[in-house]
């Protein structure tokens, strides 16, 4: 089976500051990442630069046709070199792109009320997602509608304190509800997004529900311990230190349930980034 | 277009180009990329005779001008590794190298025995920088008695060209060379990666769970090259040069230094088309320089 090449180049349209270390940064493409699901991310780094010696992995934030091309749209987080040398990135600049890579999220068409649920900067992903069912992508059948199945879509976005409430209007424009959180109580909900979401939860129909998340992984191990003995579908998309992003270098293990061995090693750039949260185990 | 064909102890390539074990997966991961009958050789994620777990993440870390990476050499194993691997390997047309690695000496052998009689196996690459847990975890590769003990091994259930892996991690590398030499190794391939370390300064705790990690990447090649040298000029077999290499002026630095072929590594990581790029570098040097024959070129070295 021969895969499709998905190595090419992309051009800086712009790279803007949204937030204190926060960038939203847009690449026209010309002949990859068209058909880039929400949940699958691009290994990306500058052309012709050695150092940072690895690619980052970045997750799509947005996917957009135009004449000129494929435009992909990325929200990051400044944190260490790699993202350093990133948001240093002007118009016009050259970056070279290996993508669209990994699973992305799987759309049930039997749940209707869609839960987002995002820390800091995992906010990414899931803002494409939101987007991507907003304009039933999924389904062309009813684009434009307003059906009796239309989909409800919340979105519970946490992040220590208000500053880091990153990408809020984005999200606004596509979910049906909004709920926010910080640690510290200076905007929405005072605690974590997932003591938020277990406040709610209570007085949801939980067999129309179904759960996608993203965030450090202290959040996702606190939601897999709240919805343990629900029956809520949930798939959430995990990050691991990465090389290669093609499942060859080993680099990327994440802890996985094996019928057969009881847990093994599987690669998030591969076999991930999104994993059903049951099959995961925490060291 | 110029003669690349080499001769690695008894196995052809028809062009120096290899890909470095645990960098190019099993190789089906890079067929979207390039084509692989394009290269002199596949050699393949180091095999165990059981499926291998690996080491808990984060297992790779960056640092300057390489990575340092501790995967605990996950496999599947020589058994779903001939069940599951070799029959996309087999459909190739290049010659695919096994590498090996065990815990002891009989775990070479036995493996060498599995993979000796399945078709399309084209030789065996021995990784002595294993910790030998029979001896304390004191890697193979560390002491001239027990490389010896495993190349006599697996040379003895084995008629595979074999190469055999050297760490750097030692005091006198040529040393070892010369040993492995005497005890029927076809060819060598040196440099394996070298032990470092890094640490976040905000927790205070090392960048890999495993604590120390191996180091790959433009920051060895200046020893690797300096590996390859020292034991060029102490053996006969044929030497690959593994380390650093990035582009085809690394490697030509390899060749001129006497290394017969190269094997490329983190480079497939930061551009999975590397090795092709490489190879068409090193024709487009050839041409320019009116050089007909590779061997024009290595060990070349004046000083
Ligand atoms: C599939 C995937 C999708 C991602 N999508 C996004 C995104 O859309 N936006 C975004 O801002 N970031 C995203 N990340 C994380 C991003 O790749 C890292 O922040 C980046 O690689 C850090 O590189 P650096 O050189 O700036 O930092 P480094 O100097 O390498 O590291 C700085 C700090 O960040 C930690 N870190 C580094 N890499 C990772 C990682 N992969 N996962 C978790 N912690 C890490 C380090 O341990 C260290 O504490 C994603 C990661 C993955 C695996
Ligand atoms: C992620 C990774 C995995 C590796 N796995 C193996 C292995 O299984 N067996 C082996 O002999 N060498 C292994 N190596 C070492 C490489 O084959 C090579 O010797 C080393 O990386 C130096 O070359 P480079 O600088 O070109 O990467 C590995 C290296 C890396 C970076
Ligand atoms: S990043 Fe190399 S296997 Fe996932």
């Amino acid at each position: 089976m021969e895969k499709k090449l998905n190595l090419g180049s992309g051009c800086v349209i712009e790279n803007v500051n949204v937030a204190k270390d926060h960038f939203v940064m847009s690449l026209l493409l010309t002949s990859i990442c068209k058909d880039a699901l929400p949940g699958q991310f691009v290994m990306i780094r500058k052309q012709g630069v050695k150092d940072p010696l690895l690619s980052r992995p970045l997750s799509l934030y947005g996917v957009y046709q135009t004449d000129a091309g494929t435009v992909l749209e990325f929200l990051y987080r400044v944190v260490g070199k790699g993202t350093w040398a990133l948001s240093r990135l002007t118009g016009g600049d050259q970056v070279d792109i290996l993508g669209p890579l990994g699973k992305p999220f799987e759309i049930l068409p039997d749940r209707n009320h869609v839960i987002l649920l995002a820390g800091g900067i995992g906010v990414a992903p899931l803002s494409y997602f939101a987007e991507y069912l907003a304009k039933d992508l999924d389904r062309p059948e009813e684009r434009g509608e307003e059906t009796a199945s239309a989909r409800k879509v919340s979105f519970y976005l946490g992040a220590t304190t208000a500053a880091a409430l990153v990408g809020i209007e984005k999200i606004e424009r596509f979910c049906t509800e909004v709920r926010t959180s910080t640690d510290d109580g200076s905007a929405g909900f005072a605690g974590t997004v997932t003591e938020l979401l277990q406040q709610d939860l209570a007085g949801l129909d939980h067999r129309n529900l179904c759960l996608y998340s993203c965030g450090p992984a202290a959040m996702i191990r606190s939601l897999s311990q709240l919805i343990e003995s629900l029956d809520i579908p949930c798939q959430v998309s995990m990050e691991e230190r990465m090389a290669c992003g093609i499942g060859a270098c080993l680099g990327c293990s994440i802890k996985v349930r094996d019928a057969s061995l009881g847990w093994s090693y599987c690669q998030v750039c591969a076999d991930g980034p999104v994993f059903d949260i049951k099959n995961l185990l925490w060291e | 277009m110029p003669d690349l064909s080499v001769d690695i102890g008894g196995l052809k390539l028809k062009n120096p180009i290899m890909t470095a074990s645990g960098t190019f997966g099993y190789g089906e991961e890079y067929a979207p990329f390039i084509n692989l009958n394009d290269l002199g050789a596949i050699i393949v994620k180091g095999l165990s005779l059981k499926p291998r777990m690996g080491n808990p993440p984060p297992r790779i870390i960056e640092t300057a001008s390489g990575m340092l990476n501790a995967i605990g050499l996950q496999n599947v194993g020589v058994q779903a590794f001939i069940e599951k691997k070799m029959p996309y390997l087999r459909t190739l047309e290049v010659p695919v190298i096994a590498n090996i690695l065990g815990e002891d000496p009989e775990e070479y052998q036995r493996i060498a025995e599995r993979l000796t009689p399945v078709p399309g196996v084209a030789a065996l690459e021995v990784n002595i920088s294993c910790p030998n847990v029979s001896k304390g975890g004191i890697a193979f590769g560390a002491n001239p008695e027990s490389a010896i003990d495993v190349v006599r091994r697996v040379k003895s259930v084995t008629d595979l060209p074999v190469i055999v892996k050297l760490s750097p991690n030692v005091t006198d590398i040529a040393m070892i060379a010369e040993a492995v030499e005497s005890a029927g190794a076809d060819a060598l391939s040196l440099i394996n990666t070298i032990t470092g370390m890094s640490v976040d300064i905000d927790k205070r705790i090392p960048h890999l769970k495993n604590i120390t990690g191996g180091l790959s990447g433009p920051a060895i090649k200046p020893i690797a090259l300096r590996m390859v040298w020292q034991v060029v000029n102490r053996v006969k077999i044929p030497v690959i040069g593994v380390g650093g290499i990035m582009d085809a002026s690394d490697t030509l630095e390899f060749l001129i230094v006497g290394a017969t072929a190269v094997q490329i590594g983190t480079a497939n990581f930061i551009n999975p088309q590397s090795t092709i790029h490489i190879l068409n570098g090193l024709l487009a040097y050839m041409e320019k320089r009116h050089i007909r024959d590779i061997h024009e070129l290595i060990g070349t070295l004046k000083c």
